[in-house]
């Protein structure tokens, strides 16, 4: 009996990771500057599989997490200039009716919406993040940027909710979206 | 290395093996638990921990139920070599599983089964219509609450814009909207409706986000903070926005909105709150947390279920295997003291009491082994001191088998003969002096009645001595009796003595007895010669006056008497003068015999005298000699010898009118002797009187002397060697002089 209860853990483990076919990814990733620094902005598409838009609406917040990082290319390793971690937290309100999304950086903020579609754009959407002053970057030298995302299932309160975090995590990692630059 | 310690090795290294992996489930539990308890969720990775957590378990499962089909295999071998415990062994183990097994393969189907209906009842289409229809019920009385709100504060909105908008550009005046919410205002019917909304809270801005009023009513406590003005400029966009928070009396649900002129110009904002009772908040709460926990448990339906039913199978596998482990543990401890006894008991039928077993804990079977170890260091003990009395009482009978053998060889070596004899006159132990003397083996005599061996004129006599020695208080009777042995007669001195044990009571009787035959003998030859001795000297003397009388007599008065006288007076001197001679002959036998000389021995060859003695009897009998080649030179006086032969050869002659004397001399291997035989054919002797021709004055012959042979043995002593008379057949004697030969 015992082979047969292995595959059945496989298969069952993660919802998120049995939709292959819409994988997350990093995309529309563009680098502003301004007269003092330099900005990136980026969506993340196919963030929010079925599975997980369920998970939203029965309650559970779930977590989305940006690690930014910015190096400077350099010949046997590359300086990290800049690490940035974007936190946000969107949970939904079966009473209410409505989605809340919280914000930790730049500043700590909150936002109440009562479409998914908007929480969508407020969590996936990512605008002008500071990076770096410009004094820091050289001129022609090469830069890269690594950008990955993850998300997480947050509290619950539902019963087993442990047992079940160990056969089910409704988690899932982007692939980190990499390029370089020269400044 | 032995078996005994190979077999604790492995058993030890299994021991390990099991700790370890005991170990290794705890630690991987405890970093399960640690996972879901403390470590943020985590996105794939934590998926591939938490699964590799969990194959380790199964696993670790499996290297447990490998042990477990390893040792019931190796039962199933034990058995089928039936080797010693193993069916005890397999009984105990299959009685142990039966008896762990049924009841947890039950109990998992119980609870499988009720963990189906149990899911299925909390997945019931019902249940979640119900909570559907609450939280539905929940929505729908927030919504209303909002909307009345929303009601009344569009109520408030057209009064305050109406009223106290004092400027074209949106000017609020503080003081009217005060009146409007004041009691003691009098006013129409509008304001006095405003005045007695059901609302608890109402806060005025103006077009920049400012306050311009605000005011809160009981319950409401505390200050209220105004909404950012961020959150205001959406207004511009909305319709109205709701927002609430949790103050002391409850929750407080505020709608925001613009005001608005009957032109549509924005002049302000106003909020405005109500609080819903903390009572009714909470059973709101309690519905939406239990339509949440009701969808999440639904949206984690398959993976609880696969999860509960995994962790219930896991535990029942843990449970079976770790039974079957116990189980097999459990009949091991008991068959192995079993067994070990087993052993041991074969081990101590074999003799081995060197060992001890080994034993742990305190329950019967360890005690009874400890009870076994005592036993054996108990029989050891026994057996060591057993060993050493043995040794001493060997010790002992050495000593008195030394003491024994001791005392039977004085016996055996003493010439004096030794019987013992019982109580009832059986004889116990004869010494081979006595076998010689009686001329009888002791094989013959031993356990027969001591009457059987001596018969002899005086033994009623000698049959009544232990009597007598009984009854009187010597202890000792000494008696010379003559015996009569295998037809020849024996004198012995004969000593009857009581054998009395340590308490004194008698046991039997000792009797002790010399040959004195010999010695008689030697005291009458020493007495006939010096009988010989004192007869030669008187009689010797007057012989030859006698002689010489007579002779004159015969010459000087012989021719006197005529005729008849003549002829008698001739024949009476005659007479006498032979008479004399022969009694001077008997005289110097006498005197021969009386001063026998001590032999001068000279170690010389027999052959010249054998020669010499065939050449002097030559003419009157036919003599044969024969002379080994082996016979070897002698230490002897050749004159002795030669009177021996003659002497020997005379007595042939005279006593026994033999006509052929063969003399053969050769040497007696097995005896270690040079042997002179001479035989002859004449008459013989008669059985009754051989044993006396050698003593002194025996003779048959007449006018003999009886002294010949007598001599001849005198001289054959002197030589250190013996002679002994035989008859010859067919008739005649044989004469043997064994010498010895260095």
């Amino acid at each position: 009996m015992l082979p047969f209860v292995v595959p059945v853990f496989f298969s069952l483990l993660n919802p998120c990771l049995a939709e292959e076919g819409l994988k997350p990814q990093i995309s529309n990733v563009a680098l502003t500057i301004n007269q003092k620094r330099l900005f990136i902005s980026f969506d993340l598409v196919n963030g929010m599989p079925p599975a997980m838009e369920e998970l939203i609406r029965s309650g559970v917040p779930v977590r989305y997490i940006f690690n930014i990082v910015l190096k400077k290319k350099g010949f046997l390793w590359d300086d990290e200039l800049k690490s940035i971690e974007l936190r946000r937290t969107i949970s939904f309100d079966n009473l209410r009716n409505r989605f809340f999304i919280y914000f930790d950086y730049p500043t700590t903020r909150m936002v109440s919406l009562d479409r998914l579609e908007n929480a969508k754009k407020f969590l996936f959407s990512i605008r002008r993040v500071a990076l770096v002053p410009l004094e820091k970057l050289e001129k022609g030298k090469k830069y890269t940027i690594e950008i990955k995302a993850r998300c997480e299932k947050g509290q619950s309160s539902m019963p087993f909710s442990k047992l079940v975090k160990i056969f089910s995590s409704f988690g899932f990692s982007s692939k980190t979206y990499e390029f370089e630059f020269t400044f | 290395m032995s078996l005994n310690s190979l077999f604790k090795e492995k058993k030890n290294r299994e021991r390990i093996i099991a700790a370890v992996i005991a170990l290794l489930l705890l630690v991987f539990a405890i970093i399960e638990y640690k996972l879901v308890a403390f470590i943020r969720p985590l996105p794939k990775y934590s998926n591939v921990l938490i699964f590799a957590v969990i194959n380790i378990n199964l696993l670790l499962i499996l290297v447990l139920s490998f042990l477990v089909i390893r040792n019931l295999v190796k039962l199933l071998f034990e058995e089928r070599a039936h080797l010693l415990g193993a069916k005890l062994k397999t009984k105990l183990t299959i009685a142990f599983v039966i008896i762990s097994l049924l009841p947890t393969i039950l109990l998992f189907f119980i609870s499988f089964q009720f963990l189906q209906t149990s899911l299925a009842y909390w997945f019931d289409i019902k249940i979640e219509r119900s909570l559907e229809q609450a939280i539905s019920i929940g929505r729908n009385f927030y919504k209303d609450q909002v909307n009345q709100l929303s009601g009344l504060e569009e109520l408030i909105s057209r009064q305050i814009a109406s009223r106290c908008n004092t400027g074209p550009t949106g000017f609020l005046d503080e003081k009217c909207i005060n009146d409007l919410f004041s009691p003691a205002a009098i006013g129409d019917p509008a304001t006095a409706c405003i005045r007695k909304l059901p609302i608890n809270y109402v806060c005025v801005f103006d077009p920049f986000g400012n306050i311009v009023w605000q005011k809160t009513w009981l319950p409401i406590t505390e200050d209220i903070p105004p909404l950012n003005k961020r959150l205001l400029r959406e207004l511009s966009q909305k319709k109205y926005i709701v927002t609430s928070r949790n103050v002391t009396a409850g929750t407080l649900i505020m709608v925001a909105r613009q005001i608005r002129t009957q032109e549509s110009l924005s002049i302000g904002y106003i909020v405005v709150g109500r609080i819903i009772g903390q009572d009714i908040m909470n059973q709101l709460e309690a519905v939406k947390q239990g339509f949440e926990e009701y969808k999440q448990l639904r949206l984690f339906q398959t993976p609880l279920k696969t999860s509960l039913l995994s962790t219930l199978f896991l535990i029942t596998l843990l449970i079976i295997f770790v039974s079957i482990w116990f189980a097999l543990k459990l009949s091991k401890s008991i068959t192995e003291p079993v067994m070990m006894l087993a052993d041991a008991t074969h081990r101590i039928a074999q003799g081995d009491l060197n060992f001890r077993l080994e034993t742990k804990g305190g329950d019967e079977l360890s005690g009874l082994v400890r009870a076994f170890n005592t036993m054996t260091k108990d029989l050891k003990e026994a057996r060591r001191k057993a060993e050493e009395a043995s040794r001493r009482l060997l010790k002992s009978y050495s000593e008195l088998e030394h003491g024994k053998a001791y005392i039977e060889m004085l016996l055996e070596n003493v010439t004096a003969g030794v019987i013992s004899l019982d109580p009832k006159g059986k004889i116990t132990t004869i010494n081979r002096s006595a076998c010689q003397i009686l001329e009888k083996d002791a094989s013959e005599l031993i356990g027969k009645d001591y009457k059987e061996l001596i018969h002899g004129d005086d033994f009623s006599e000698l049959e009544r001595l232990p009597q007598e020695l009984v009854a009187s208080d010597r202890k000792s009777i000494k008696k010379s009796f003559r015996i009569n042995v295998a037809g020849t007669s024996k004198s012995l001195i004969i000593s009857f003595s009581l054998l009395r044990d340590q308490n004194g009571r008698v046991s039997g009787v000792l009797i002790v007895f010399d040959d004195l035959t010999e010695l008689e003998k030697i005291q009458r030859l020493a007495a006939w010669r010096e009988v010989a001795r004192r007869i030669a000297h008187e009689i010797k003397n007057p012989l030859t006056p006698i002689q010489l009388s007579a002779q004159r007599l015969k010459r000087k008065f012989g021719n006197r008497f005529r005729d008849k006288d003549q002829e008698v007076f001739k024949r009476c001197t005659d007479t006498i003068i032979n008479q004399t001679d022969e009694l001077k002959k008997l005289v110097n036998e006498f005197s021969r015999f009386a001063r026998m000389p001590a032999p001068a021995l000279k170690r010389q060859d027999l052959e010249p005298i054998i020669k010499e003695i065939e050449e002097i009897y030559r003419p009157l009998i036919k003599v044969s000699t024969e002379i080994g080649k082996d016979f070897p030179s002698l230490m002897i006086d050749s004159e002795q010898i030669k009177r021996v032969l003659i002497n020997i050869i005379d007595n042939s002659i005279s006593a026994g009118k033999a006509s052929n004397v063969s003399i053969r001399c050769y040497k007696d291997s097995d005896i270690g002797k040079a042997v002179v035989e001479i035989a002859d054919n004449g008459r013989g002797i008669s059985k009754a009187d051989i044993q006396k021709v050698f003593d002194p004055y025996f003779s048959r012959k007449k006018g003999g002397t009886g002294l010949g042979l007598a001599i001849v043995k005198s001289i054959v002593d002197a030589h250190d060697a013996s002679i002994e008379i035989e008859l010859n057949k067919p008739s005649g004697v044989i004469f043997y002089i064994k010498f010895n030969v260095e």
